[in-house]
């Protein structure tokens, strides 16, 4: 009898913690993130430390100045470090990319779907994202990752542009922040692994200070990200232009 | 006339050492035209080759989609008209190939390479395995959708050998990252020995990746019975395909614009065209219902390459003559010094009956035997220096590799050339020994007779 009872408590239980998970909101959770990632009012800026760890070329450091106005679908990167790459530019303007060749002083079209400078960042991973818009969830559930409290969210793209097809979200409960990702290919391999292991918040946005992101293909190929002259100080509309590229090669 | 013709046969032979140095001259500007001329010619059938090998084919029939949401993809849809089309140029081609093909990152351990690889519809496509040189595995399971023929360079590249798996990292039409697994079947000599050959997979698991139809395709290569008869079926084909369905402007390198307008036009359409077919997206100003088509020739994409090979034969040919005029300069001061040698020849020959016109035609007929031993000379030593170009081997100088055929210069000499050249030799021969020729015909018998140099 003790045993049917304690049965009957562990199925009401699991069906209540059941239940709980079933009806988290996730729409809410990934509008939620959306709107803690943009700057839709201010501008950002950002110095990156993009270091590259690949078994065929060694490990790779660059230094990239970062400007970013959401408003307005802009972002600019300007490469300060190696000396070989530096002064070229990727400028973001809407729906166009352009990357900047200060050998040529050509301006080339590019895509977001480009490997950035051959590192396992997407030029689109510099941008404003909105996984509201782009995808639906297909499951949520709970669980750990290490000591945190997260849902694991598997997300489907809601259109066949986007680069990854499939997706999984490790998002912290409170305060909701993805702390790992895994993108998936529309044969749903997985691509990429990312983690983002420390935020930093700037008025109301969380910025990820470091992003960790590991190719599931290529083994041993990994880019770390650390951010760091965070600022959300109002920019000149001239650093959005292919003129500042060029000046600031000067 | 054949005595005129044995005095000035005998005239040359008389004074050898200058004979020959001025046969040497004209023979060292024949050498230079030749082997230029040769070359030239040798290097264009060869790029056409390499072009046939790269892009396989000699006419290129390639077509643009809208997704439903405005995204330009490389398809041809509307193969029916694709149908019509070629029926209206069925006996100018052997056979056709429909293809569809995309840059994908090959990726095998640790290691990762960048490819072409071209989706092959081997039960049609028929040809191409005999065309190929396997150096390991064998063609025969080519029907496994996943099997993977890979050139030479790549697989030294990823270190892979037949039989084990490789990932390929690629993008679909619409730009979504995917993944395939093929099975390294056959690893084959680069058949262009320019490194830059693809690899070759099914088709319909190509598709598959790129998330187009099963029976779909990009490309429709066109292998012509008669190279010469490319503009003329590309022509037909655009006609029939502009009268039906929308088509992009054609291909044309050495488009100038004449209005800013219309070089904004040519840039947005090439750019569709090739963002087309690189898979890419563009930004759309008109949309447009159904296949969007466009016709490239292999002329079209070797123009630019045979204007810098003419303008090349062109510098040949002025320098050529630059060689003959200071030649000719020496052949008139060399019959001047003749004539006045021979004042007193001429004489008895006058004496003797010889017209004006014979005394003429012994100097000019003299010049004409130096100018054609001359060119006699000229092509042996061209013939030699071919010979021994023709013979080395490049095997290592990848960039020299686009101009040749399996590693070797090759030279093509055409009848045509070679008939200019000697007329062009002949004539400017004549015009240098006119006026000591004229000279000689004018100087009075007595005179003549009478002169003591």
């Amino acid at each position: 009898m003790r045993r049917m009872i304690t049965a009957l408590i562990a199925i009401v239980l699991l069906s209540a913690w059941g239940a709980s998970a079933a009806q988290v909101d996730v729409d809410a959770i990934l509008r939620t993130l959306d709107k803690q990632s943009t700057f839709p009012s201010t501008d950002f800026s950002a110095k990156m430390t993009i270091v590259t760890e690949d078994p065929n070329k060694g490990i790779e450091k660059q230094v990239v100045t970062f400007f970013r106005r959401d408003k307005d679908e802009k972002y600019l990167l300007l490469v300060q470090e190696p000396k070989i790459q530096k002064g070229q530019g990727y400028l973001l303007l809407g729906d166009s990319l352009w990357f900047y060749d200060p050998e040529s002083r050509n301006f080339t079209h590019t895509s977001l779907k480009e490997n950035f400078q051959g590192t396992d960042a997407k030029n689109s991973d510099f941008s404003a994202r909105s996984y509201a818009e782009d995808y639906q969830a297909v499951s949520v559930d709970e669980g750990k990752l290490g000591n945190y409290s997260v849902y694991i969210i598997e997300l489907e793209a809601t259109n066949n542009e986007v680069t990854y097809p499939y997706l999984k979200l490790w998002v912290s409960k409170s305060p909701l922040l993805v702390l790992k990702a895994e993108e998936y290919s529309l044969s749903k391999r997985l691509l990429r692994t990312s983690l983002f292991p420390q935020y930093v918040k700037v008025a109301d946005a969380f910025i990820p200070q470091s992003m960790i992101f590991t190719d599931a293909l290529v083994a041993g190929k990994k880019t770390t990200i650390t951010l760091s002259d965070i600022s959300l100080t109002q920019l000149s509309d001239s650093v959005f232009t292919k003129s500042f590229i060029e000046r600031a090669n000067r | 006339m054949i005595t005129t013709l044995r005095i000035a046969f005998r005239n040359t032979r008389r004074q050898r050492k200058r004979s020959f140095l001025l046969s040497g001259a004209i023979a060292f500007g024949i050498v230079v035209i030749t082997l230029v001329n040769a070359f030239t010619a040798g290097m264009i059938e060869n790029i056409k080759a390499n072009f046939v090998y790269l892009f396989g084919g000699h006419v290129f029939i390639t077509g643009t989609e809208l997704s439903p949401s405005g995204r330009v993809i490389s398809l041809i849809g509307d193969d029916a008209l694709v149908k019509e089309a070629l029926a209206l140029v069925e006996g100018s081609y052997s056979h056709v190939n429909r293809r569809s093909q995309t840059v994908v990152e090959f990726i095998f351990g640790s290691k990762t390479n960048t490819f072409t690889l071209e989706g092959v519809d081997w039960e049609s496509e028929t040809q191409l395995p005999t065309r190929l040189q396997v150096l390991a595995g064998s063609l025969d399971n080519l029907q496994d959708p996943q099997a993977l023929v890979l050139p030479e360079q790549a697989a030294d590249k990823l270190g892979v050998v037949v039989g084990e798996t490789v990932l390929a990292r690629l993008e679909t039409v619409s730009g979504q990252l995917n993944i395939g697994e093929f099975q390294v079947v056959a690893i084959v000599k680069d058949q262009t020995n320019f490194g830059i050959s693809s690899s070759y997979g099914s088709i319909v698991y190509l598709n598959e990746l790129l998330g187009l139809p099963p029976d779909g395709y990009q490309t429709l290569q066109v292998f012509l019975r008669d190279i010469n008869t490319m503009d003329q079926v590309s022509d037909i084909l655009y006609e029939h395909f502009a009268n039906h369905a929308e088509v992009n402007r054609r291909l044309n390198l050495n488009f100038e614009a004449r209005t800013e307008d219309e070089r904004e036009d040519y840039v947005r359409e090439q750019r569709e065209a090739i963002a087309a077919l690189l898979g890419g997206y563009t930004e759309l100003e008109e949309p447009w219902q159904g296949t969007k088509f466009a016709v490239t020739t292999l002329n079209d994409i070797m123009s630019p390459v045979v204007s810098m090979i003419d303008v090349l034969s062109m510098v040949a040919l002025v320098v050529f003559i630059i060689l003959l005029i200071i030649t000719m300069v020496g052949i008139t001061n060399t019959f001047r010094m003749i004539l006045i040698e021979r004042t007193q020849e001429i004489g008895t020959m006058r004496a003797f009956g010889m017209q004006r016109g014979g005394v003429r035609n012994i100097f000019l007929l003299e010049a004409v035997i130096i100018g054609l031993m001359g060119v006699a000379a000229g092509f042996v030593a061209a013939g030699v220096i071919m010979l021994v170009l023709s013979s080395v081997t490049f095997t290592e100088v990848s960039v020299l590799q686009f101009f040749l055929k399996n590693g070797h210069f090759t030279f093509k000499i055409a009848l045509s050339d070679i008939l200019t050249n000697i007329a062009i030799l002949l004539i400017m021969t004549l015009i240098a020994a006119w006026m000591p020729a004229r000279a000689a015909a004018k100087l009075p018998p007595a005179e003549a007779l009478r002169a003591a140099y």
